[in-house]
């Protein structure tokens, strides 16, 4: 059974890891908020897949499901479309993992080093494209972005503790 | 154990996130496939008219004389009194002119058995008002032919496919061939000479000659090509892709002026 309120989630996370025992004791522990903060994380990824399928549909994961799109969206002005096209998927998931990462650490799943290892994914992702170890292109607007999104969260992160 | 949960679920995470930022990348760029094309095409057949009746006296003089005159002529003459062409042009345009033309056909033309006139000299008497009948020339230059090169330009042929060859298996050469989608072209070279009768003032033969790299056995180059579209054949010189009129060196195209002169040498003698 779910617990109704973030305070009942917040006293399962005191408990510790005693009661950690896989899936079930993540439901256990879960708080709405949390559930709406994972819903909100889910709802990012969609609207940066469906970004991509809109203006970008030549990406590996559509070349996988052998999705086509012909109809690409044409979008003005030319910088909102440089948005959505270069920036609004990437910040979707960005927001998505530090939504997880909130989540995660405050019901104690994850400890400071592994929430640092988490957010320093955005960066490292970046850097491993300027290195040319995954394909893309390396953008310091990217790094901007993240950093702006990742300081965010830090902050919403102290203020949800409270 | 315990203690390495928190770090596993941040692993678990990171692998999540990693997978969806792999599948947002944009697919392996396709890579152009590089042949070893080989090409062939003969030249075209050289053209020889000549008014042999207006030329047989050239066999009862002994040393007929002879003047080059050149496309542009007052520039190219003063250009070249400068020595500025017998600089080989290493700036990779080609330039036919950029080559010593003029003074391979007037050496061909002095070992042919002619005696060859001066060019800015005689540039000189043509721009005087005065002189306005060849006759008049005849008599200050003492000149009994005027060789005009009318022209010396690349010709460009073009190409839809082309055979290259694989190894197969127990080392058999297989010959293939590849259709492009789009026309690339090689380029050979063409050169004509006009021959005028300086006393007469008659025009008495035209002579063109062709080259073409590619005659008796095909040349071979470099081609890369994507979807069905190729590039201009090239070869690779170091880090440099040379292509175009510039697959035909310098010293190849003044081999064929000089053998075109010696060609042109001989139908006039003879």
């Amino acid at each position: 059974m779910l617990p109704i309120s973030p305070g009942s989630a917040l006293l399962s996370v005191n408990t510790g890891f005693k009661k950690n025992k896989g899936i079930s004791s993540f439901y256990m522990r879960i708080g709405k908020r949390h559930l709406f903060l994972l819903l909100l994380a889910i709802l990012c990824l969609l609207l940066g897949v469906l970004n991509y399928f809109l203006l970008q549909p030549d990406i590996v994961l559509f070349r996988f499901l052998s999705i086509n799109n012909n109809h690409l969206l044409q979008i003005h002005p030319h910088w909102l479309y440089i948005f959505l096209s270069g920036y609004f998927s990437d910040t979707m998931w960005c927001t998505a993992l530090c939504l997880v990462v909130l989540v995660l650490s405050d019901l104690k799943y994850l400890n400071t080093i592994g929430k640092l290892i988490t957010l320093l994914l955005p960066f490292l992702s970046e850097a491993a494209q300027n290195f040319g170890f995954i394909r893309g292109t390396f953008d310091w607007y990217d790094i901007l972005t993240y950093g702006i999104i990742v300081m965010a969260f830090s902050l919403l992160s102290s203020v949800f503790k409270k | 154990m315990k203690k390495n949960t928190p770090l596993l679920n941040a692993l678990i995470i990171v692998a999540i996130f990693c997978m969806m930022a792999l599948a947002s990348t944009p697919p392996p760029a396709p890579t152009a496939s590089i042949y070893q094309g080989n090409f062939s095409y003969p030249s075209e057949k050289d053209e020889v008219v000549k008014n042999a009746a207006k030329l047989s006296f050239i066999s009862n003089s002994a040393n007929p004389t002879i003047v080059l005159r050149v496309p542009h002529t007052s520039h190219e003459v003063l250009e070249e009194d400068k020595n500025v062409k017998t600089e080989k042009n290493n700036d990779g345009t080609n330039n036919l002119y950029d080559i010593n033309v003029y003074s391979v056909i007037e050496k061909e033309l002095l070992k042919g058995g002619f005696t060859v006139r001066d060019r800015a000299l005689f540039e000189k008497v043509l721009g005087d008002k005065m002189v306005n009948d060849y006759s008049k020339i005849k008599e200050l230059t003492e000149t009994d032919f005027i060789l005009e090169l009318s022209n010396i330009q690349y010709v460009r042929h073009p190409f839809n496919s082309f055979t290259y060859n694989t190894t197969g298996r127990k080392g058999v050469i297989n010959t293939s061939l590849f259709n492009c989608n789009n026309s690339i072209f090689l380029y050979g070279l063409k050169i004509e000479f006009r021959l005028i009768k300086v006393k007469e003032n008659d025009f008495i033969g035209s002579f063109t000659y062709n080259y073409s790299p590619c005659g008796d056995t095909p040349c071979t180059y470099s081609v890369s090509c994507l979807n069905g579209n190729c590039s201009e054949p090239y070869v690779t010189q170091g880090n440099v892709r040379i292509s175009g009129i510039r697959l035909i060196p310098q010293e190849e195209i003044e081999r064929f002026v000089k053998a075109s002169t010696d060609k042109l040498v001989r139908e006039i003698m003879h």
